[in-house]
């Protein structure tokens, strides 16, 4: 087992050096003076060559690559100009906000997508089938935004009932404990819906082919055989064997959550990564842009080890492969 | 499915059979695609027929336009503005598709007489029949035909032109099914580069005034010598109208004319307006164009990418396929959002259009799935027999590839395609919803949304309509993408259980 871990973690140290690489070469290849990227235009000329040499933006191409990466492997990911402060305090402060959301939108897509998929499958070929596959359908084909200003519209705007943006009530900071949690979570039920609902729809369509393959096995026959309850045979035999292959899922839909996040985050002024991104690009901010992608791109890179360990734990023949 | 005998029927049901397009399918059995496409065929004459006077407009001002620029070439490009050649677009297109779909049933017909329907089918047409028996994926089908007509009719379908505003007090924010006054002053003025063209051909000078108020009556640019009001009386030699809080005073001479039914009209808004006094059915009707030719180019480009890179990796192997599979494990770590509005970032500055830069963004950033499943595809058709076969009698690679394999690629290809072009369209929403992507005052479907994003509350159907119309173009091509991978590979009906 530790040998695959070790294996895996190895694996993945590639891939994110090359996140890293590209990232670069997407700064380094875009037109016009580099030393512009990290000040703001209407800067003294005598400024902007004291930077050049600073930033070591006269080197040859492959030293400021080495030493751009030496930079960033230790944490220097520079200064945002927006904002005035380092970069890693800004991302140090926004990530929790995005993992949070993530991680709950990440936890009602699996809940809803596999009873989505428990039901249809058990239900095949029968009306309810058919009403949730043409839901779905309509749900993934929604474009997120738009979802989350409808329900702007109709839960905050008409009914009242849920907080409309935001993360705290204005007055958070003197609200006691359990009541703070309870309104960081009343802010938080739509846009972990909206962005957890689309994602459901695919992992129930997913759901829904596992277990059907896995309702026509062997064992399965043999567990009714006996005469166990069709739910023991569904509970116990059947599903524990049909959610295996929904872990690789928590890896696939991870960059779609996180691409998500963008935009449920801007809907909802969500104080997260992604809206900080959105701001960062029309502050021309981009020191801070440049963090934001590579942090998300880590994060991507981080949640498929997560996922490959998890499903080796849980099925051994994943190791010896 | 015998066709009925042709010669036994009555002299018209003949000539309909031959000459309507889908009346011949009608008789032959297939009810839903006779019905769609009889359906889509006559809606070119029902258009017409609604806006015959525009449609007769839009031709005298190409002919006079051509006839022009055969006269003097230099002065007169002025004229040879986007949205009147999108006129002269549309009005060809009325003509031109009818004729096209009246032609290619002719040649089905004549090429059933000929070889009955006992003859071998190929792949495509094997797979077409089998997507035709899918009625809901043939119905998606045809609702996105008829919309990328629609992008060409755009000015002959948009009730109003998508930028035409008023003066923000009586027309903003009018709810769906609501209409206005609108007065109709006079508009004879002559702007300066027409002013110019006059003067440099005094010899055509009628032409030109003829075209100067055709194309005006085209683009609705009268709409700059309406007035909308609230309401309205006659005084004497004035009209009295009331425009907001101000009381306005129009002399009667300088109206169009000096009846009120004349110079008064209702302005009727199907779906409301927004705080420009734009229509909103109009914008979403001009939307289309660019929501849908935006995702249908960057599917072609992130095809044809992602395509070249899997047969290269897939067929060279070795570095060359390490390389590139690595490349596309790394981009695939990006969550696409983040990718793109880096891409857009950093090159922001280069001077093209928008529009194009999101193109080719879009493009650039999705080839990486497609290179997958070609790769995959690649890697077990070289080593079929008929690839071996040709690298034994010597091919060049250029040959095995084009000609060997990547016909043999093409249906998984183009069944990704149709699924991707779906998503493609909400990425681009996406980012015009966040300004970053189409920019105003051209209409797309996000940059409605986004517009009204902030009067939700006082004007819900900004936001809301264009929503609906996204949902409607991505469900349709969902169900074509799955339509079509039904039909080509039949065996998965099997397994989908």
């Amino acid at each position: 087992m530790l040998r695959y871990i070790s294996r895996r973690v190895l694996s993945a140290v590639p891939l994110l050096f090359g996140l890293l690489t590209i990232t670069f070469f997407i700064i380094r290849l875009a037109p016009g003076d580099p030393v512009s990227l990290y000040i703001q235009s209407d800067v003294d000329p005598q400024y902007a060559n004291n930077l050049r040499e600073a930033l070591g933006l006269a080197d040859p191409l492959p030293v400021q690559y080495v030493k751009w990466l030496k930079g960033t492997l230790t944490g220097e990911l520079g200064m945002s100009f927006s904002k005035h402060t380092e970069v890693t305090r800004i991302l140090a402060q926004t990530i929790p906000n995005t993992i949070l959301l993530t991680f709950f939108a990440l936890c009602f897509n699996f809940i809803l997508g596999i009873i989505i998929g428990i039901i249809t499958a058990l239900k095949r070929g029968s009306a309810v089938d058919h009403a949730v596959n043409i839901t779905s359908l309509f749900v993934y084909s929604m474009p997120e935004f738009w979802l989350g200003l409808m329900l702007i519209l109709g839960v905050s705007l008409h009914l009242g009932i849920l907080p409309a943006s935001g993360m705290h009530a204005p007055m958070a900071k003197y609200l006691s404990m359990p009541e703070y949690v309870w309104d960081v979570f009343k802010h938080m039920i739509l846009p972990v819906f909206v962005l957890g609902v689309a994602s459901a729809a695919a992992t129930g369509r997913y759901m829904r082919g596992s277990l059907l393959e896995v309702i026509n096995q062997d064992y399965v026959r043999t567990a009714r055989a006996k005469g166990l309850s069709e739910f023991l045979v569904i509970g116990k035999h059947a599903l524990r064997n049909a959610l295996i292959p929904i872990i690789t899922l928590l890896g696939l839909s991870l960059p779609f959550l996180l691409g998500g996040a963008v935009i449920v985050e801007t809907v909802f002024s969500w104080p997260g990564m992604g809206k900080l991104t959105i701001d960062a690009i029309f502050s021309r901010d981009y020191p801070l842009i440049i963090a934001c992608t590579m942090v998300s791109g880590v994060m991507v890179i981080l949640g498929n080890l997560v996922a490959d360990v998890l499903y080796a734990l849980v099925d051994p023949r994943i190791r010896y492969e | 499915m015998s066709e009925p005998s042709v010669v036994s029927s009555s002299p018209l049901l003949r000539f309909l059979h031959r000459n309507v397009p889908g009346v011949a399918f009608l008789r032959g059995g297939h009810r839903t695609f006779g019905y769609l496409l009889l359906g889509y065929f006559l809606c070119f004459p029902v258009i017409i027929f609604n806006t015959f006077s525009e449609f007769l407009r839009a031709y005298e001002s190409m002919a006079i336009s051509l006839y022009l620029l055969a006269v003097d070439t230099a002065h007169l490009v002025v004229f040879w503005r986007g949205d009147i050649i999108e006129h002269w677009v549309g009005a060809l297109f009325l003509i031109a598709m009818p004729v096209v779909l009246w032609a290619l049933n002719r040649r089905y017909l004549r090429r059933k007489a000929l070889e009955g329907d006992e003859h071998e089918l190929s792949q495509w047409a094997l797979a077409w029949r089998e997507f035709k028996k899918n009625r809901i994926a043939a119905a998606g089908m045809l609702v996105i035909i008829a919309l990328y007509t629609e992008v060409f009719l755009c000015p002959f379908l948009a009730p109003f032109h998508p930028n035409a505003f008023q003066d923000g007090i009586v027309t903003k924010y009018r709810a769906p099914l609501s209409s206005v006054t609108v007065l109709h002053l006079k508009n004879d003025r002559v702007e300066g580069m027409e002013m110019s063209a006059l003067q440099v051909n005094p010899a055509h000078a009628g032409a030109i005034r003829k075209l100067i108020s055709l194309n005006r009556e085209l683009t609705d640019e009268g709409f700059s010598r309406q007035q909308a009001v609230d309401a309205y009386r006659i005084e004497g030699a004035n009209v009295m109208a009331t425009v907001g809080n101000e009381l306005v005073v129009l002399p009667i001479a300088k109206l169009v004319d000096s009846e009120p039914d004349k110079f008064a009209s209702e302005r009727f808004y199907i779906l409301g307006t927004d705080s420009y006094g734009r229509d909103i059915l109009s914008r979403i009707i001009y939307g289309s164009r660019v929501s849908l030719t935006l995702g249908f180019i960057a599917v072609l480009l992130s095809v044809t990418l992602g395509t070249f890179v899997g047969l290269t990796a897939g067929y060279f192997g070795r570095i060359t396929d390490t390389v590139l599979m690595r490349t596309v494990d790394m981009l695939l770590a990006f969550p696409a959002l983040f990718l793109i509005l880096i891409i857009i970032a950093a090159f922001e500055s280069v001077t093209v259009p928008r529009i194009v830069l999101i193109v080719v963004v879009l493009g650039l950033t999705s080839w990486m799935g497609i290179s997958r499943l070609v790769r995959g595809e690649v890697l077990s058709l070289k080593e079929r027999e008929y690839v071996l076969a040709a690298r034994a009698l010597g091919f060049t690679h250029h040959r095995i590839i084009l000609r060997h394999i990547l016909p043999n690629t093409l249906t998984p290809i183009i069944v990704n395609a149709t699924l991707r072009i779906g998503g493609i369209i909400l990425v681009e929403a996406a980012l015009s919803y966040l300004n970053i992507g189409v920019q105003p005052p051209t209409a797309s479907w996000g940059n409605i949304i986004f517009e009204g994003k902030d009067v939700l509350a006082q004007a819900w159907w900004i936001s809301t309509l264009p929503g609906f119309a996204i949902v409607i173009v991505v469900v349709c091509f969902n169900l074509v993408g799955d339509g079509l991978r039904d039909a080509f590979d039949p065996m998965l009906n099997n397994e989908r259980l």
